[in-house]
């Protein structure tokens, strides 16, 4: 982006930022500088989060009480935010549970705490931490399932044959291939469960979908669902892919349109 | 029968089970910390009714209930060590999960706005979403000029309240904001003070109570000389209400509201944890009656 003229600051944490946000006759608006310079627009990649570490409660209060102004400022900004935090989500990015309750098709299948499910699907099956996400381990098809007590475990049967991955830009959605990036058409059905991704807040990030249509010709009763979500870098080797799509990225922020 | 999940160590948690029970229900209880320390949660996602709970000597199905009473609250911040807290952390997102999915009444679900966390934010989300009152001036900010620019506009007495949902106490400020300067401090939200009277409404599934508090002091919930009484609300207050339950997608909310003098509504907020004991006790029971009549709505089963 940056060789494209736009300059671009990374925040790594709040501390650089200054956020005034207003309710007045007109509304709600907010104004964020960054190391004293006016922000234009936001691309928020959703590695900020809610959780200060600071060690001191003082330090934790002050931290909280930050992030709740940065939330709420990136929320109403009137320019471009991609990836704009929302009510429902306040920090990170859409996960596959707002998939799920936004009527789309997603993981997991099972969810555990000090237990494994009474469940053996005839599919590979990943196991995530319910904490962090964190992938726990992979089991083959039929291969018992166990896990040490970690706080939690989603579990999630797929086909690795029928897996694909996606990137999500401003009006965009791109299938990775071996070709590189293909723009998905509008009229395949995974666009409908695109839509809900969108619709849960995702403007630029990547998604692993399985598509149950490559095993079944026919399509009957199956659809596509979401494994899972998150930052474009979800996608392997997208460094390689930007120049596909990095123009969309700087268009919706100089089109100045609320993302 | 109802199934009561929540922290025994929970005042309001505790007030809702001994007041099902008092009103002839039978309750299970799961308590929080004995799940974190030794207790087991399965469920298939598919079938979220069918999530099974084990506790040494106790086997809960979900589906077997009526109901359900739930507080999920924050475990983790006050586990005494971090395999403790991430556990905790755990089962609090599974338990979030099961709630949001069940098909039985569950009184309160982790709900779909998570806004409160943010209180300016909760108002632009929440506060917003019905036109029958109005919402307070507001500025949250670090900038100390545009502070004192907002304070000097409510003639140097703003109302100061914390930005997140930690636990604050209001207080109003008196000549207290100076433009002195370029120290940078954490943001902190002013608002225009409101003059008159307090209410609090609870919605139980359709039902509305509410509660003026007429108080000398601007946090009547620490002051020692409220004056409460019950009223009717307006229609167009009370559909807002409703509005506000709906959007933060609970069955159980506690909106808190200000009347100004001239008879103009402020929202506040809209909790959807609230503490309630004391509003039910003075409304002789009416709030735990609403829950037992949700949480039994189904008793078929």
């Amino acid at each position: 982006m940056e060789a494209r003229g736009v300059r671009i600051e990374l925040g790594h944490d709040w501390d650089p930022f200054d956020f005034t946000i207003r309710h007045a006759r007109r509304g709600f608006c907010s104004e964020i500088s960054f190391a004293g310079h006016d922000v234009t627009g936001i691309l928020n990649l959703g590695t900020m989060n809610a959780m200060p570490e600071a060690i001191d409660a003082d330090g934790q209060f002050i931290a909280t009480e930050t992030a709740a102004a940065a939330v709420a400022a990136l929320a109403v900004f009137d320019g471009p935010v991609l990836n704009r935090p929302r009510p429902s989500r306040m920090f990170g990015l859409p996960s596959i549970v707002d998939i799920g309750r936004g009527g789309g098709s997603a993981a997991p299948d099972w969810m555990t705490f000090g237990a494994s499910p009474v469940w053996s699907p005839d599919k590979f099956v990943n196991a995530y931490s319910l904490v962090d996400g964190s992938l726990l381990g992979r089991y083959r098809p039929g291969e018992p399932l166990s896990t040490p007590r970690v706080g939690g475990v989603s579990w999630t049967a797929f086909d690795p044959d029928c897996v694909s991955r996606l990137v999500l830009v401003p009006g965009r959605a791109l299938a990775v291939g071996e070709q590189g990036l293909q723009d998905i058409v509008p009229n395949h059905p995974v666009m409908d469960l695109i839509h809900v991704v969108r619709s849960a807040g995702l403007d630029l990030g990547g998604m692993v979908v399985e598509d149950p249509r490559d095993i079944d010709r026919d399509g009957q009763g199956l659809s596509p669902r979401v494994l899972s979500l998150g930052p474009v870098g979800l996608v392997p080797h997208i460094e390689m892919l930007v120049e596909h799509f990095v123009d969309d990225v700087v268009g919706a922020f100089e089109g100045g349109a609320r993302a | 029968m109802i199934l009561a999940i929540g922290s025994a160590a929970d005042a309001t948690f505790m007030y809702g089970v001994a007041s099902l029970i008092a009103r002839g229900h039978r309750v299970d209880l799961i308590d929080l910390v004995s799940l974190v320390e030794v207790g087991q949660v399965e469920v298939s996602l598919a079938f979220p009714d069918q999530a099974q709970f084990t506790i040494p000597g106790l086997t809960m199905v979900l589906g077997e209930y009526s109901g359900v009473l739930c507080r999920l609250i924050d475990l983790a911040s006050a586990a005494p060590d971090s395999d403790r807290g991430t556990y905790a952390l755990g089962v609090l997102r599974l338990l979030r999960e099961v709630c949001g999915r069940m098909t039985i009444p569950v009184i309160n679900g982790p709900g779909t706005d998570q806004s409160n966390f943010s209180k300016i934010l909760h108002l632009a989300s929440v506060g917003a979403c019905s036109d029958a009152w109005r919402i307070p001036d507001t500025i949250v900010s670090s900038d100390a000029d545009a502070l004192f620019e907002f304070a000097r506009q409510y003639g140097g007495e703003p109302i100061l309240k914390g930005v997140s949902s930690r636990k604050t106490w209001v207080k109003q400020l008196y000549g207290e904001i100076h433009a002195d300067g370029d120290e940078r401090f954490a943001p902190v939200l002013l608002q225009e003070p409101i003059h008159g009277s307090n209410v609090r409404v609870h919605v139980v599934g359709t039902d509305l109570f509410a509660e003026e508090i007429v108080s000398a002091d601007v946090d009547y919930r620490i002051s020692r000389s409220n004056q409460t009484r019950q009223i009717e609300l307006p229609t167009r207050i009370a559909d807002g209400c409703l509005r506000v339950a709906q959007r933060l997608g609970v069955m159980l909310a506690g909106i808190d509201f200000m009347i100004d003098e001239s008879g103009a509504w402020y929202f506040l907020e809209g909790n959807s944890l609230p503490a309630y004991e004391g509003y039910d006790r003075r409304s002789g029971g009416a709030i735990s009656n609403a829950i037992a009549r949700v949480l039994t709505s189904q008793a078929s089963r």
